[in-house]
């Protein structure tokens, strides 16, 4: 009986229940320091951990919507033009899908051949999406100004120049227009 | 500590919480699939040389954070038939997710894919989506550890019918699987309050109002609260405020736990009326229901089934108090 007690004692520790709550800590600490902002610290134990998160899908780079609030108001929209006839009016239309909203939104601060590998690859699929016929063009278009709060001197938002991205496989970088 | 994991709870929350989720799936998948077609169709971003063919490099310091980042689209040329027959396992999976069926299976298939399909989709996706992909994965540990789909399940039934499982009583099972999914919820509030609150426009009070002037394109409609910005500034108080305690800690405290989740419904539901996003709210909304209890449960099928067969509703309906 005596010799069977550091037995007991040791499956006592390690049962399935132990082993869990061990596994689900680790995972609830690992989490917290993946979220935290990053320090030395999580710099210097980040290769412990990594593999885990990235593995599992679970690596966590952040959730704070308008963590730092942009100081521009801008609109995004397409323009539709007939290339065949010059006389007709073109029509814009607004980028209503926030996913799309959110796609577009970064190619203006992509380097100029991702910009455009970007805005080709989106108006392809809205040429689609809009039955755009043969001679019809479209062009992603942003207009934006400066937001200036009230109570700021000078209060006048500033208009920033147009940037035009036209569905051409060979342009490289946006047009600065209007 | 034993008591917070390995208490015995209600399976039949989960059970609740497996067909919303596997519900929203289905929605998740049919609206993002405009996206996974402009990366893994014909001529697809994934598959154009030196952008997002081999594993992402996200770098801090001199440490590369990539390693064992992964997807099934890192080991292949485009193919419709992959991607097609990815996209249509995915939904089938989400829907078996739904119903309880094959649920083990299913599970896998929907974090394969959902891996496989967000990984190299650098953008035009976000945290809401970051978050689907953890969700497959705690959801994929409680289903193989044969909790998910102990209630509200075909799975469940077929047991039943066979005479397995003891499906007979209220099902019982360790609260872990439930804390993997509540302690993820309140690190994201919790996160996101800490990111916020080290930004100096949260700091001073001005970031609502900020917001309420990006009038162009990402709001829905302009109501014209940037021209009072003492109550903005309360509202950025008060963001943060909820974002870093009151959710994180008052949602573990019983009695205050069903007015916390209803603030946050109202939260996120006011976020959705004003400004354009995607996913976030209905994924917030979905993952509460790791907080309800098994009354909570019943009475909003009670409600449920009572407003699809309004003339066999005369039963009383509970209130949704109590566990």
């Amino acid at each position: 009986m005596v010799k069977e007690q550091p037995k007991a004692k040791e499956s006592l520790i390690f049962n399935r229940r132990n082993v869990i709550t061990v596994l689900v800590l680790l995972h609830f600490s690992v989490l917290l320091i993946n979220n935290l902002p990053h320090t030395p610290f999580t710099k210097k134990v980040q290769n412990l951990y990594l593999w885990y998160m990235n593995l599992t899908g679970q690596y966590q780079t952040g959730w704070g919507m308008y963590g730092t609030v942009t100081r521009q108001n801008d609109h995004y929209q397409l323009k539709v033009y007939n290339s065949g006839n010059p006389d007709q009016e073109y029509r814009f239309y607004e980028i209503e899908n926030a996913r799309e909203l959110y796609f577009v939104e970064t190619i203006p601060n992509k380097i100029p051949v991702l910009q455009n590998y970007l805005s080709r690859a989106y108006l392809t699929y809205k040429q689609k999406d809009l039955n755009l016929e043969e001679n019809e063009k479209i062009e992603l278009h942003r207009n934006s100004a400066t937001i200036v709060l009230k109570d700021q001197p000078n209060n006048v938002s500033t208009a920033l120049p147009t940037l035009i991205w036209p569905l051409e496989p060979e342009q490289e970088a946006p047009e600065k227009g209007e | 500590m034993n008591r917070f994991f390995h208490s015995q709870v209600s399976a039949r929350p989960l059970g609740f919480f497996r067909v919303m989720w596997g519900g929203f799936l289905i929605y998740y998948y049919l609206s993002i699939y405009w996206l996974l077609n402009l990366y893994y169709g014909t001529g697809g971003l994934k598959f154009m040389e030196g952008l997002t063919g081999a594993a992402p490099k996200i770098i801090y310091g001199d440490a590369p954070a990539w390693t064992l980042q992964w997807s099934l689209f890192f080991w292949g040329e485009q193919s419709n038939f992959i991607f097609l027959g990815l996209y249509a396992l995915v939904l089938l999976a989400s829907l078996g997710m739904m119903l309880g069926r094959y649920t083990r299976v299913c599970s896998v298939i929907v974090f394969f894919c959902t891996v496989s399909f967000q990984t190299p989709a650098w953008w035009g996706t976000n945290s809401a989506d970051q978050l689907v992909k953890i969700m497959s994965f705690l959801f994929m540990v409680a289903s193989l550890a044969g909790y998910a789909s102990r209630c509200y399940s075909l799975d469940a039934q077929k047991n039943k019918s066979i005479g397995g499982g003891s499906v007979s009583g209220p099902s019982l099972m360790p609260a872990w699987p439930y804390r993997l999914f509540q302690v993820q919820l309140c690190m994201v509030y919790f996160t996101s309050g800490l990111q916020k609150a080290g930004s100096v426009d949260w700091q001073s009070g001005r970031a609502m109002e900020l917001v309420f002037l990006q009038t162009n394109s990402w709001m829905r409609f302009d109501p014209g609260l940037s021209e009072y910005p003492a109550f903005t500034a309360f509202m950025t108080i008060g963001v943060l405020l909820w974002e870093l305690v009151a959710f994180p800690v008052l949602v573990w405290i019983k009695p205050m736990r069903l007015w916390v989740l209803a603030s946050g419904v109202l939260f996120h539901l006011g976020i959705v009326i004003f400004f354009k996003v995607f996913i976030f709210t209905e994924i917030m909304i979905v993952i509460y229901c790791c907080f309800l209890s098994e009354n909570q449960v019943k009475w909003v099928l009670d409600r449920l089934s009572a407003m699809v067969l309004p003339y066999n509703s005369d039963r009383e309906v509970s209130p949704p108090m109590g566990s």
